[in-house]
């Protein structure tokens, strides 16, 4: 009975994935009744990454959560699969990103001082983001090339990178930095008798909220990105009140956000019909609640057990192979494999909370592990809840899973991070 | 550790919202499911119903006349029996004998045993269909549609003593391979294609009742070869005037000539003779107003027959000019009546059927039973006298019957067609066909002499 290492227990994980991946991707071919070669050099270079990954992790960072990887490169190949199904001439694309993000995993977990300059440098990563934020409203373009689309992308050389997911990154980072700093002192405010007539928050404490609140209303109106806002603020919140253990924050932030939310929705045509069509799709079913009722009957034609990969009609939902790809999955995989997804975000994001809870003593390094986690929960479960109609629609899509290369780069490099906090001191 | 509670906390937020978004997925996929697919807008309903590979409709001799390919797209192979055999459109609905065996051909009656199911949910293959053999003939039919040419009207075949229906003519009718393409043309147009005029069509009788009343004559013990008082007189009736509707040679008539001319006035006078209420009594017996229907077929004529009514029994309604309609199918049961021994048969056109992947075919066990109209002797008395009509219009076949007629109706006149002859197996075949909208009773009786000589060498 071979002794269960961390090691071969991420082993036997990714094998088991490879399983997955290498039957379904069979599967999809036998219900096509054809196969492409790059259809089968998409899975390949998915296997390699597998096992470089793998291999390069345990040459240099041989202690390290065993989930992690495994976890998300299940993820991901599960996501090329589904990119191949729905629009196959993503597919190469989506390898090529999917490369370029286990590269930045290796790097971010284990270039040695990165975590050192993040903690640091916070106030030049913050303006380096600004800059970038403003690079996009500038410069900034979006691939379909339609007028009117949000201009969130910036390219060159036909590749396009979004700024606003690295933006995610370098927020959770700052904000990991500056309230590791001040967490001290804004649970002395919180906890002091003397400051009980006065004003309960101090400058310290509110003018940074303020900030960011700032900071997501701008970009909400330049960039129309209603998702990474939300996911900003929300991130933000929980991070000040980890904190500061301050229940009254959440409070004040959950009264900033329906303010913000009130106002959108008065002054941006955009807020008002995504919460019009999550109010009542029905109304409108064929017009502008299209996607969500078309998601919804997905996940009925589902059922329990799916219609099997490549046999559902989950392509008559528009843009399934990026916001609703959770719906394209419930159609054929089931309410099975839409369960499964589910506990591996659980899993994955338990791991990430496990990671920030064995940093002893280090702050910054606990609040960025919550941060990333974080940030991980919140977008899982906007896009979920908006594909299942329990939120409306925000935009944001699916880690690891949705057809996105700046997602699943940053995504990548965050878990990597973790990668890194996991190993224990250096 | 100083944030241990509040991120344990966090971390409680996060599960509940995956636990809800499980629980939502559970009811979508589950409860909410029924009501949500069976929504207008759901494409898979749609493509569902357009994969259906339908069963094949083959004629009595294998034929293949209707056929759908793997990708369920339905040729119609001969063009002869675009008007037999009704249309099938995913957009449209169904049609005539499409729609009459609809359950068949999609395969809805078929066992569903476990394999079955499981190769509709499982293996997700095309559901199909059974295939049909009918009792039409492909080579009557095409004689048939040649023979009537451009004229507008109905051809009916039926073998008198099974009541097989052979051939199933309505002119004009269209091209149900491009039914999609041409939908609106075709609802729109003024002279009705979809409309069956041999099933359906309900017209005005007029000389063809000259059948029945003979048989009334003939059972009062009247001779047919009795010599006629004045038989090219001119009748008038219900605001009409009927002649002949061929000039006769002479002017002395016995009443068989009179019935191979269709001259009115002997059959006038036989209605006073034999009196109104046998002749209502023949007319009951030959079931004339009642309506004929293809088992399965529905019977929707617009406009209902009318029955003989004892009070109101004229001598209009003895002529065929009253309130009595028929359709062509009615008059090819009513001669096949006569070649039977008088009895008439029920008329049907399925014969057999084949599942999906079987190679044998499984006969109808329907059993159709006659109904006795006349006697042997009565209906062996008309036959003479048909055959002796049928040298008077000029053919040259042995065992052949025919009669023709007119009709009129308001300002519009048919021109009828009824007759028998044997085919090459010793088959007795009846004819009955009308001509829309002529008067012209040589037209008719052509027509059907190139209907019996194809009877005859076919």
């Amino acid at each position: 009975m071979t002794h269960l290492t961390p090691a071969r227990v991420e082993q036997l994980l990714l094998m088991l994935s490879a399983l997955f991946i290498g039957v379904n991707g069979v599967a999809l071919a036998l219900a096509r009744g054809e196969t492409s070669p790059t259809y089968a050099l998409v899975l390949l270079v998915w296997g390699l990454c597998a096992l470089v990954g793998y291999a390069v992790l345990q040459r240099y960072l041989p202690i390290h959560n065993p989930l992690l990887f495994p976890l998300v490169m299940l993820l991901s190949g599960w996501g090329l699969v589904m990119i191949d199904r729905l629009a196959p001439a993503f597919a190469d694309r989506q390898a090529i990103w999917l490369c370029a993000g286990v590269a930045g995993m290796l790097l971010a977990a284990l270039l040695p001082q990165l975590l050192r300059w993040l903690e640091v440098y916070r106030y030049l990563n913050f303006v380096g983001g600004l800059a970038l934020l403003v690079g996009t409203i500038t410069f900034g373009t979006n691939p379909s090339g339609q007028a009117g689309a949000p201009q969130l992308w910036l390219g060159f050389a036909g590749l396009y990178f979004q700024p606003s997911e690295a933006l995610k990154l370098i927020l959770v980072a700052f904000l990991a930095s500056y309230l590791a700093e001040q967490a001290p002192m804004l649970r002395s405010d919180a906890l002091n008798p003397e400051r009980a007539h006065g004003w309960r928050f101090s400058p310290r404490l509110v003018g940074p909220m303020l900030l960011m609140w700032t900071l997501a209303v701008i970009v909400l109106v330049w960039q129309r990105d209603l998702g990474a806002a939300v996911l900003f603020f929300v991130v933000f919140i929980t991070l000040v009140y980890i904190s500061s253990d301050n229940g009254w924050l959440l409070l004040v932030g959950a009264a900033l956000t329906v303010l913000a939310s009130g106002l959108a929705y008065r002054l941006f045509a955009v807020v008002r019909l995504r919460v019009d069509i999550w109010i009542d799709p029905w109304a409108d079913a064929d017009g502008r609640a299209y996607q969500v009722v078309q998601s919804l009957m997905a996940f009925a034609a589902g059922g329990v057990f799916g219609e099997g990969v490549g046999q559902g009609l989950p392509t008559v939902i528009p843009v399934v192979h990026s916001d609703f790809v959770l719906a394209a999955l419930a159609e054929e995989w089931g309410l099975l494999g839409v369960t499964v997804v589910i506990m591996c975000f659980a899993v994955l994001i338990a791991q990430g909370f496990k990671v920030a809870m064995m940093q002893s003593n280090r702050p910054f390094y606990t609040l960025l592990a919550v941060g990333i986690s974080t940030l991980l929960a919140t977008q899982t479960l906007l896009i979920m809840g908006g594909v299942l109609k329990l939120v409306p629609l925000t935009g944001v899509t699916l880690p690891f899973m949705s057809y996105g290369g700046s997602s699943l780069l940053v995504m990548f490099v965050m878990i990597g991070l973790l990668l890194r906090l996991s190993a224990g001191k250096p | 550790m100083q944030f241990q509670q509040a991120t344990r906390r966090v971390f409680a937020a996060v599960l509940l919202g995956l636990a809800l978004v499980a629980l939502s997925a559970a009811y979508w996929a589950v409860i909410g499911a029924q009501t949500l697919l069976l929504r207008e807008d759901n494409a898979r309903l749609f493509l569902a119903q357009a994969s259906i590979v339908r069963g094949g409709i083959y004629d009595r001799a294998f034929t293949p006349l209707v056929i759908s390919d793997e990708a369920a797209t339905r040729r119609y192979l001969a063009p002869a029996m675009y008007s037999a055999l009704g249309y099938y459109s995913l957009r449209y609905g169904v049609g005539g004998v499409e729609a009459v065996y609809d359950q068949t051909l999609r395969g809805d009656n078929l066992p569903r045993d476990l394999s079955a199911y499981f190769a509709t949910e499982g293996l997700h293959r095309p559901q199909r269909g059974s295939d049909l053999q009918l009792t039409l003939d492909e080579r009557l039919q095409t004689a048939a549609v040649n023979a009537l040419g451009s004229y507008r009207g109905a051809v009916v075949l039926l073998d008198a003593e099974s009541g097989a229906v052979l051939a199933l003519v309505s002119a004009p009718s269209f091209d149900p391979n491009t039914l999609d393409t041409n939908w609106e043309t075709l609802t729109a147009a003024p002279e009705e294609p979809f409309f069956n005029r041999a099933l359906q069509g309900r017209y005005q009788p007029g000389s063809v009742l000259q059948t029945p009343l003979l048989a009334a004559a003939l059972l009062a013990g009247i001779s047919p070869d009795q010599p006629t008082e004045n038989p090219t007189v001119p009748v008038s009736v219900n605001g009409l005037t009927l002649r002949c509707a061929l000039p006769p040679d002479g002017e002395t008539l016995t009443l068989a000539q009179a019935y191979a001319n269709a001259c009115p006035a002997p059959f006038a006078s036989l209605f006073d003779q034999v009196g109104a209420i046998s002749v209502e009594q023949m007319f009951s017996a030959f079931r004339i107003g009642t309506p004929i229907i293809l088992p399965g077929f529905e019977d929707d004529a617009d406009v209902p027959l009318a029955t003989p009514d004892f009070a109101v029994f004229s001598i209009g309604d003895a002529l065929g000019q009253g309130d009595l309609t028929v359709s062509p199918l009615a008059v090819a049961v009513m001669t096949a009546a006569v070649v039977n021994d008088g009895n008439a048969p029920q008329p049907y056109l399925l014969l057999a059927t084949r599942s999906p992947g079987s190679a044998v075919w499984q006969a109808s066990n329907s059993v159709y039973a006659t109904v006795p109209i006349i006697t042997q002797a009565t209906s062996e008395a008309l036959r003479t006298v048909m055959q002796a009509s049928a040298l008077r219009l000029g053919s040259n076949g042995a065992g052949q019957g025919a009669h023709i007629a007119t009709a009129y109706a308001g300002e519009r006149a048919h021109a009828w067609f009824t007759g028998f002859a044997p085919d090459r197996n010793g088959r007795t075949i009846a004819v009955a066909l009308v001509l829309e909208d002529t008067e012209d009773a040589a037209a008719a009786a052509q027509v059907g002499a190139a209907v019996l000589a194809a009877i005859r060498v076919g």
